[in-house]
């Protein structure tokens, strides 16, 4: 079965106080992205997993964090990766 | 910019996370951009660059670019509608190749006719230029030379070139392409009506309940005349279409009444029409008796070739004589046409009796409104004007004219052969309103408005295309400048006349234009041009509906409007150039002037300010010369038609509305002209007048069928027509830079039927090589294509510069409007 | 090197007149007019089904399947066999546009608008080519996105 890519947008909620050291921490993982913040603590963030059960540890991992009071996830989709990989430009 | 999938769900993944939460997201290729600031485009109208038709279009503009264009909604035209080649008018002027500098050939330095060619600035190319204009006047006087202009000029483009050339070199030798395309049209209209240009218009098509199409693929060709009149058939069961032509092409997918005929014998058909409207009793006789007279024609009048082809020395009429005509009456030509009975025009034309009879009931029955549309198989034809003619009969007898529905149409090619090489006149023997160089009252009438004294206007007819490309070639004409036109593709004969006529060593060809094209190619001068919304313009459509636009964007590098060009260049000439000191003894105001203060500083071009531009557009050369230069020319222009039955409203005007429909009186436009009550040429109580004649009659004429000058035979025995296809427009130099465009259409074929295919052994794909007596072309087999020749006849497209199609066409004219007849040719086809 | 030596010897090599160019008419290639060409195979069309961006939003989009020998004409549309609003949910391709259930006057009709019956006039296939010269229109979206020219900052690369 060909391989596929799980694309996840989530949400994590961290005190502002954090904020900053949180995001450096999820910039360390090669799979994640940080897209957007806002001054009560809130980060936007997209997993690119092999999986749903990589994209819950990460969840999981980035929760337990110091300073994160919650990881919420609002978008999954999954696609083959070569679908993914059509230009649509 | 690529973006994968994957990129654009992560974004959506980013974007719904972060919406979610009221976060606001700013993403390079975000979805919704909602500051309208920056969405809002500046949209205008314009015409479409393309076809006769002259649909509306509304162009988008951000930036200083053309971003997107579409069908205007509110163009009476197209009402929203564009074709392939309308919806990708905003990629035409980007192709990478444009050109943006002059470039003249040169080694050393210096202008050398074998040279490579190198950038100058426009001094330079101006410098050149003026002083091989001037060095020919010196030689060989005004014949010397020569410029070929273009039915894709706007108006004051053609305005300005033919004051240049008529009032200022004193030379009739301009000619445009549209005498390429619709010469023949324009001589039949002045041969029956003694005025140019369609009495309908395309309001016609809602009205009709028959079309007829004679030599016209609509579909591809004027699409969206096509799709109205789809609207209409289609909603309507009684509406009835005919189709006519030399092989089956997409206008017979609507055909009730589908006719092929052998190529020529149109003539034949359309006087076997006459004859059963008249044995039938048919003839609207009130309408023929008040309105009409008749005539015959003369005959054998030759085939426009040069003077020792055996054809033209045996021809009667070749000469001056070949429309000439004496006056005759009803029953000498009921007579006439009674030889054309079903049984010898079925048997010449192949086309079964049934089906002619039922085209001439189209005609003769007196409750079928009939609509017949003609463009290139009628005109680019060498008896292309007689076509026009024998047209006009049958509507005439049967007085299906001049009302709504009942219209004899002549469809124009380009956009502006109407609006501007007919209507300004930038033909060898023209001046504007229809008035011709021949007749004196006509030249005192334009040197009266130009300014000139009695005399200037050259009298006798210049050099037409054809004849413009012989000269060349025998050194008569020494320098020529082409415009807007890419007559090294499109014209004739290119390997015996056209090629080495340009690249004769004693003369000096200019080509302004946009891209790279075979003519820049051929040329010694190139001059880079602005195209379309990159300059002020106007064009007339075929249903004689003038069209105004703003410039919009800016024409890139040091390329110029064709406009600023020609009057820049007048700068360069002193008066005492030009004219002979005995002219100028009469006109002494311009001693010491130059021809740019003579054309265009003479109180009158120059009148209005600049300040008049309407606010919010560029005017480049409005800014450049510091007046308002298209008003200015086209106030002096309108001064010829007004009041002439050619009246055009004011320029301001123009530019509020989406066209007009001459002649415009008291602020309306007119839809029918010669009939009373929408004409307001005609009084009341005269119902009918054709009053491009002092007679107010319009004429019938009496001419026969006359076989083309080569037919098949056992060295060529194949017919080969071309023309165009819908993607592309003309020889290819704007549609094939769109890739959307090419890539619909890539190369030229040749359409062949499948069993001829089979007797050449050769297959679908095939390479081959046509000849004819002329030249040859490689190209390709199509058996499966749009069009379907019949057996013995074959198509190939002349878009292609790769495929150089007219190389095989011989320059062989109609005698009357030296159109050369692009649609029958012999040639051999063998395998490679 | 010393640099006053680089800048004259460039100086001394820019010619007081420019350079010639190679012009050459791309839609011809290199062939002089005076000879024959050697004409490309008739090209493949792209059967794909991809569907590909439009330059901007009112483009009619191309068709990105072969249509040899569909039949449009009085008698039948062989593209509304798919593409009909009630065989859309079979076949899965796009529906014609809602623009063409409108009539000249802009009303919406219950079926398609003749005036729209024959698809070529404004949709078209296309070869599988790579454009003979490139075009560089630019579409309204890149415009919209390009980098306020602010000091070193630089565009998001795709």
């Amino acid at each position: 079965m060909e391989q596929e890519i799980h694309i996840a947008g989530i949400v994590v909620y961290t005190q502002p106080a954090q904020l900053e050291s949180i995001k450096s921490c999820i910039a360390e993982v090669p799979y994640a992205e940080v897209h957007a913040q806002d001054a009560h603590g809130k980060l936007v963030v997209t997993l690119e997993t092999e999986g749903t059960k990589r994209t819950l540890d990460t969840m999981d991992a980035i929760r337990a964090l110091p300073g994160v009071l919650d990881t919420v996830l609002v978008y999954q989709h999954a696609e083959p990766a070569s679908a993914l990989a059509q230009e649509i430009l | 910019m690529k973006l994968t999938r994957r990129d654009f769900i992560k974004q959506s993944a980013a974007v719904t996370a972060a919406s979610s939460v009221g976060i606001p997201i700013q993403s390079i290729a975000s979805n919704v951009v909602t500051d309208s600031s920056k969405t809002q485009l500046k949209w205008s109208k314009a015409a479409c660059r393309f076809c006769g038709v002259g649909c509306g279009v509304n162009v988008g503009v951000k930036d200083g670019r053309v971003v997107a264009t579409h069908g205007d909604i509110n163009a009476e035209v197209n009402r929203g509608l564009n074709c392939v080649k309308g919806y990708f008018l905003s990629k035409i002027m980007y192709g990478k190749d444009r050109l943006t500098q002059p470039m003249l050939r040169m080694t050393n330095g210096k202008y050398d006719k074998n040279g490579e060619f190198t950038p100058v600035s426009w001094d330079a190319a101006f410098d050149i230029m003026a002083q091989k204009f001037k060095q020919a006047l010196k030689e060989k006087g005004p014949a010397g030379i020569g410029m070929f202009g273009s039915g894709q000029w706007t108006i004051w483009e053609g305005y300005a070139a033919a004051k240049l050339f008529k009032a200022g070199f004193r030379s009739n030798n301009i000619d445009p392409n549209a005498r390429h395309c619709m010469a023949s049209a324009v001589a039949g209209f002045m041969r029956t009506f003694g005025i140019d240009e369609p009495m309908g218009c395309y309001d016609d098509i809602e009205h009709a309940d028959a079309y007829v199409l004679w030599g016209s693929n609509m579909a591809e060709m004027h699409p969206i005349l096509w799709t109205r009149m789809t609207d209409r058939k289609l909603s309507s069961s009684q509406v009835k279409m005919a189709v006519l032509s030399t092989y089956e092409h997409r206008s017979y997918e609507l055909a009730d009444l589908p006719m092929i005929f052998t190529p020529q014998t149109d003539l034949a058909i359309l006087n076997y029409i006459a004859h059963y409207i008249i044995k039938n009793n048919k003839v609207n006789k009130d309408f023929v008796n008040k309105h009409t007279r008749f005539v015959v024609g003369n005959t054998e009048i030759g085939y426009g070739l040069r003077p020792d082809h055996p054809l033209q020395k045996a021809a009667k009429n070749a000469g001056p004589d070949a429309g000439g005509s004496k006056p005759s009456s009803f029953d000498e030509f009921a007579k006439f046409v009674s030889t054309y009975d079903a049984d010898y025009v079925s048997k010449l034309s192949g086309v079964p009796k049934d089906k002619l009879q039922r085209l001439a009931e189209m005609y003769a029955d007196p409750k079928v409104k009939v609509m017949s549309f003609f463009t290139m198989g009628a005109n680019q034809h060498t008896r292309g004007v007689w076509v026009s003619n024998l047209i006009y009969n049958i509507h005439l007898l049967t007085g299906k004219i001049s009302t709504p529905g009942n219209s004899p149409f002549s469809l124009t090619g380009q956009p502006s052969a109407c609006g501007t090489a007919r209507e300004v006149g930038t033909f060898s023997h023209r001046l504007p309103a229809d008035m011709v160089v021949a007749n004196p009252k006509h030249r005192e009438k334009a040197e009266q408005i130009w300014q000139l004294p009695p005399g200037t206007i050259p009298d006798k007819p210049g050099l037409h295309a054809v004849a413009q490309s012989r000269a060349l070639k025998d050194g008569k004409l020494n320098v020529y400048w082409t415009q807007v036109t890419n007559n090294m593709q499109a014209g004739p004969n290119v390997m015996q006349e056209m090629l080495p006529g340009w690249r004769n060593p004693n003369n000096f060809v200019i080509v302004s234009d946009v891209y790279p094209t075979a003519s820049t190619m051929a040329a010694d001068l190139i001059l880079p041009s602005a195209m379309w919304v990159e300059k002020e313009g106007a064009y007339g459509n075929a249903e004689r509906r003038t069209q105004f636009w703003h410039q919009l964007v800016d024409a890139p590098g040091e390329a110029r409007s064709d406009l600023w060009q020609l009057v820049e260049f007048s700068k360069r000439f002193k008066m005492e150039e030009v004219w002979t000191k005995e002219l100028l003894d009469q006109a002494p105001q311009w001693r010491g002037k130059t021809m740019y203060d003579l054309l265009f500083k003479n109180g009158v071009v120059d009148k209005f300010p600049a300040s008049q531009v309407e606010q919010g557009y560029e005017n480049h050369e409005a800014k450049h010369f510091g007046f308002y230069l298209q008003k200015g020319l086209f106030e002096e222009y309108a001064k010829f038609g007004r009041g002439k039955a050619h009246d055009l409203a004011d320029f301001d005007t123009y530019h509020q509305v989406r066209g007009l429909r001459w002649p415009v009186v008291d602020g309306k436009e007119t839809k029918w002209r010669f009939r009373e009550g929408v004409d307001p040429y005609v009084k009341a109580g005269e119902g009918y007048k054709f009053y491009g004649h002092p007679d107010g009659k319009a004429v019938i004429f009496a001419l026969p069928y006359e076989a083309p000058p080569e037919s098949p035979d056992k060295d060529y025995p194949f017919w080969m027509s071309t023309g165009r296809v819908l993607e592309h427009w003309h020889t290819g130099t704007m549609t094939r830079r769109v890739p959307e465009l090419y890539r619909a259409v890539p190369n030229a074929v040749c359409y062949m039927h499948p069993e001829d295919a089979k007797q050449l052994n050769v297959r679908r794909g095939d390479m081959i090589e046509v000849s004819s007596r002329r030249g040859s072309i490689r190209t390709r087999v199509e058996t499966r294509g749009r069009n379907k020749p019949p057996r013995g006849l074959v198509f190939i497209p002349f878009f292609d510069a790769s495929q150089m199609v007219n190389k095989l066409i011989l320059d062989a004219t109609d005698p009357i409007s030296f159109q050369t007849d692009f649609k029958k040719c012999p040639v051999n086809i063998r395998k490679v | 090197m010393n640099v006053k030596k680089i800048l004259m010897t460039l100086l001394l090599l820019v010619p007081l007149v420019g350079t010639a160019v190679d012009l050459q008419d791309s839609m011809r290639g290199h062939t002089p007019l005076d000879q024959t060409t050697q004409p490309p195979p008739i090209a493949n069309t792209d059967n794909s089904d991809i569907r590909r961006a439009r330059n901007y939003a009112m483009q009619p989009p191309v068709i990105p399947h072969k249509i040899e020998g569909y039949q449009v004409d009085k008698n039948a549309n062989k593209c509304m066999m798919c593409h009909a609003r009630t065989r859309t949910q079979e076949s899965q391709a796009p529906m014609v546009s809602v623009t063409h259930f409108m009539d000249r006057d802009s009303n919406f009709l219950a079926e398609l608008s003749p005036r729209r019956y024959f698809c070529l006039q404004c949709h078209v296939p296309q070869a599988d080519l790579k454009p003979l010269v490139e075009n560089e229109f630019i579409d309204v979206d890149t415009i919209l996105s390009k980098p306020v020219k602010s000091a070193g900052a630089p565009a998001k690369k795709k």
